[in-house]
């Protein structure tokens, strides 16, 4: 029928023939510019996923080499950096991190203050308390958010501090001297006693009770301060020229003037040495010594009683920048401020110096225990001189002058540092892995383990096996951490390089060279020292 | 090349034309491959025979035996590191480096290998028995190594010209960093058991590390313990 309808209407078949034909082509074409266009998309889609790919790639890129930058100068920073990466290589990441934490990841950063930070102490409760020329007391919390105590701190931010009472004295308001309870986080109201006491010295004694004030007029006071709001005069007096005061034992104190150091006693005998151009100073946490130095670097030591000098020495060829007994020796740790800091062992007259700043030292101070020596300097570095370890561990991130450093202690063991900006920050103790046991004049070349059994009788009060090394004129030691060093053998010659066991394991020996003459191995027994010489310098290592 | 005994009698083993860069003695074999400075290795055996096992080529940075003497690793300058089979004197390409080799530290069951190279990478694999290392998997550490020593449970210390002590386990890829200051370190050993490891710097300090607290530092369990 339909052939039959086609035949009869042929022009109107054939019209409806191409436009069905011109409608197909139309939606094949159509169809076809959909999948074109949804190609494109696709192409474009999958170029964009790669270009993002690539950026992240770079990104990722980008952010270790940034953290690995900032380990220089602020570890703290480059664990931030890093918290952000999810980038594929996470062994680089996992070692920037363990870099970082090596170097010193700060516990707490925060910025309490607008100003110069000058104190700042740690609590049982994790607070961290801090006084600042910017007038005010801020307690700063372990999660890094602080809080305004006090707004009554006269701009010179002097101030003494109590341990064993948690009293804090300062000057305020501004020529009262307050007292904060860090125990009970509260000020005291100001008594009577110590209203214009206008003080250029504050002090109190080793166990708080006592508070030595000089005012500007050279009267010094010292009041009873076991009742905080209710002090007790016990001494007055006048010292001529007086400008600053310091406790040397329960019932003296230090008075330094223009020309020298004045020992007060509450009975009112009075000593005097002369020690002009007078910086800063000390007194021993166990025993009746003190310590002094000028801005010329020269320090003694005042021993009593009777009150004498019991040593004197130039420790820096410029200013002293910080002077502290260590607890438990009898020694002395310095600061010069041109960058050295050591230990001054007064009795033997033995100066150690221990680290270096670039450029300058700020502050230094000692931990309670004397197992640290912590100073400040350069660009806002933090040192750590670990006196267990005889290590340092260098802390980086402030940026800007240190202004105080607070030592570890039993109730908050961090160490604090504040800077001119008004941060602080708390860092954690050095990790004790590792110690410096031997320290030798010249440089150990080789080393090897022990491990004979006849040897490790023979020194079996030794926790550790024991150890050989060489260095340039010694064949080898016996050692271990309990032991120190045994000398089991010496005169090795000029040049050594190597050091080896026999198969046996009993017979160490040591290879040398020397550029003039013919080397020599040597060997060693218990008994016995062979020198067989060679005929030419050896070139081969046994190693 | 001469052999000493401990009452100082000297015994010529062989002589050759070149200066002697590095040498491995085979005790097991009585036996000796050494390497000179044009780059050629040697085996001298029990005999004093002694014949070319391969070069001249790139210089012989490092030859290391492993503890069953079956096989020595060859480390050259070109950053190839090759292993000789001491039996069959067959060698085998083991890592091939963009650096030259600097150091080949291995653990004393000779599993776990550890290739320093003077770019700044160590390179460190669970190795195979025998001389098939291409399916060998590398893990690449960044530190500039002076000097290293693995232990015996694949904790691995590394020293570096910058002063810093790193530990890494191989095991659990874990890192400790020890900073000690500026000095160059230039030497660690390790005992035998891998509870303590010394480093030696130029200053003349000798800084003994108690690794079994490092482990504890990681949060890495080992084991081994060997005596």
């Amino acid at each position: 029928m339909l052939t039959h309808w086609t035949r009869r209407h042929r022009p109107l078949a054939l019209t409806v023939i191409a436009l069905l034909g011109l409608a197909i082509a139309s939606a094949a074409f159509y169809i076809w510019a959909i999948a074109a266009e949804r190609d494109r998309a696709d192409i474009s889609e999958q170029q964009a996923m790669r270009a993002q790919a690539s950026a992240e790639t770079a990104l990722d890129e980008l952010t270790l080499k940034h953290a690995q930058l900032l380990l220089t100068t602020d570890p703290s920073a480059a664990v931030d950096a890093l918290a952000t990466y999810r980038g594929p290589d996470a062994s680089r990441a996992n070692q920037i991190r363990a870099e970082a934490t090596g170097r010193g990841v700060a516990v707490l950063r925060a910025v309490p203050h607008t100003n110069n930070v000058r104190w700042a102490e740690g609590t049982g409760d994790d607070a961290v308390f801090s006084l600042s020329s910017d007038g005010t007391i801020a307690r700063t919390r372990s999660d890094g958010t602080p809080a305004v105590v006090t707004r009554n701190v006269a701009q010179v931010a002097r101030s003494s501090y109590s341990r064993p009472r948690r009293l804090l004295a300062y000057v305020c308001n501004p020529t009262d001297v307050c007292i904060y309870d860090i125990r009970s986080d509260a000020p005291i109201p100001v008594p009577t006693s110590l209203q214009g006491a206008r003080a250029v010295g504050i002090s109190f004694s080793s166990d708080g009770s006592l508070l030595a004030l000089l005012s500007q007029a050279s009267v010094l006071r010292i009041l009873d301060v076991t009742d905080p709001a209710k002090p007790l005069l016990r001494f007055s007096r006048t010292i001529e020229g007086g400008n600053d005061v310091k406790f040397f034992t329960a019932s003296m104190v230090a008075v330094t003037t223009g020309q020298g150091i004045t020992f007060v006693d509450l009975d009112g005998d009075m000593t005097s040495f002369p020690w002009s151009e007078s910086s800063f100073w000390d007194a021993h946490p166990g025993e009746p010594l003190f310590t002094a130095a000028t801005i010329r670097g020269q320090a003694l030591v005042i021993e009593g009683f009777p009150l004498r000098i019991a040593a004197r020495t130039a420790l820096c060829r410029g200013p002293i920048q910080g002077l502290r007994f260590i607890p438990g020796r009898r020694a002395i740790a310095y600061a010069c401020r041109e960058g050295t800091v050591g230990i001054w062992d007064f009795e033997r007259a033995d100066t150690r110096p221990r680290l270096h700043f670039e450029g300058h030292t700020d502050l230094m101070t000692v931990s309670p225990t004397g197992e640290y020596i912590i100073a400040g300097g350069g660009q806002g570095t933090v040192a750590v001189l670990d006196l267990s370890t005889d290590l340092t561990t260098t802390y980086k991130g402030h940026g800007f002058r240190l202004t105080s450093l607070s030592p570890p202690t039993s109730e908050y063991p961090f160490v604090i540092s504040t800077d001119v900006s008004g941060a602080l920050r708390t860092w954690p103790l050095p990790q004790r892995f590792a110690k410096v046991v031997v320290r030798s004049d010249s440089a150990f070349h080789t080393a090897i383990f022990e491990h004979r059994r006849s040897l490790r009788r023979r020194f079996s009060r030794c926790s550790q096996p024991s150890l050989r090394l060489t260095k340039r004129e010694i064949l080898a030691h016996m050692i271990s951490t309990m032991c120190s060093l045994y000398p089991v053998t010496a005169h090795c010659s000029p040049r050594m390089v190597s050091a080896i066991w026999s198969n046996s394991g009993h017979t160490p020996a040591c290879l040398s060279s020397a550029s003039s003459r013919p080397g020599k191995a040597l060997y060693h027994n218990s008994s016995s020292l062979q020198t067989p010489g060679m005929s030419s310098p050896p070139v081969v290592t046994a190693d | 090349l001469i052999r000493w005994s401990p009452t100082g009698n000297e015994t010529l083993i062989t002589t050759t034309n070149q200066p002697i860069d590095r040498f491995v003695h085979l005790s097991s074999l009585n036996s000796i491959i050494f390497a000179t400075s044009d780059g050629a290795l040697w085996y001298t055996d029990r005999d004093r025979q002694t014949t070319p096992l391969g070069g001249p080529g790139p210089r012989v940075n490092r030859i290391v035996a492993r503890s069953d003497e079956r096989i020595v690793y060859c480390g050259y300058a070109d950053g190839n590191v090759v292993a000789v089979d001491t039996g069959s004197r067959r060698f085998a390409t083991v890592l091939r480096a963009a650096g030259a080799i600097g150091e080949i530290s291995l653990t004393p069951d000779d599993r776990t290998i550890s290739i320093a190279t003077n770019d700044g990478l160590i390179h460190v694999a669970e190795l195979p028995g025998g001389l098939a290392f291409d399916k060998t998997t590398w893990v690449k550490l960044a530190a500039r190594a002076r000097h290293q020593a693995l232990a015996p449970d694949g904790l691995l210390v590394v020293l570096t010209p910058e002063g810093t002590i790193w530990l890494y386990s191989t095991s659990q890829r874990r890192w400790l960093c020890l900073p000690t200051g500026p000095a160059d370190l230039r030497r660690v050993a390790i005992s035998r058991n891998g509870d303590t490891a010394v480093a030696l710097d130029v200053e003349g300090r000798l800084i003994w590390i108690d690794l079994d607290i490092a482990r504890s530092v990681m949060g890495v369990e080992t084991e081994l313990k060997m005596e």
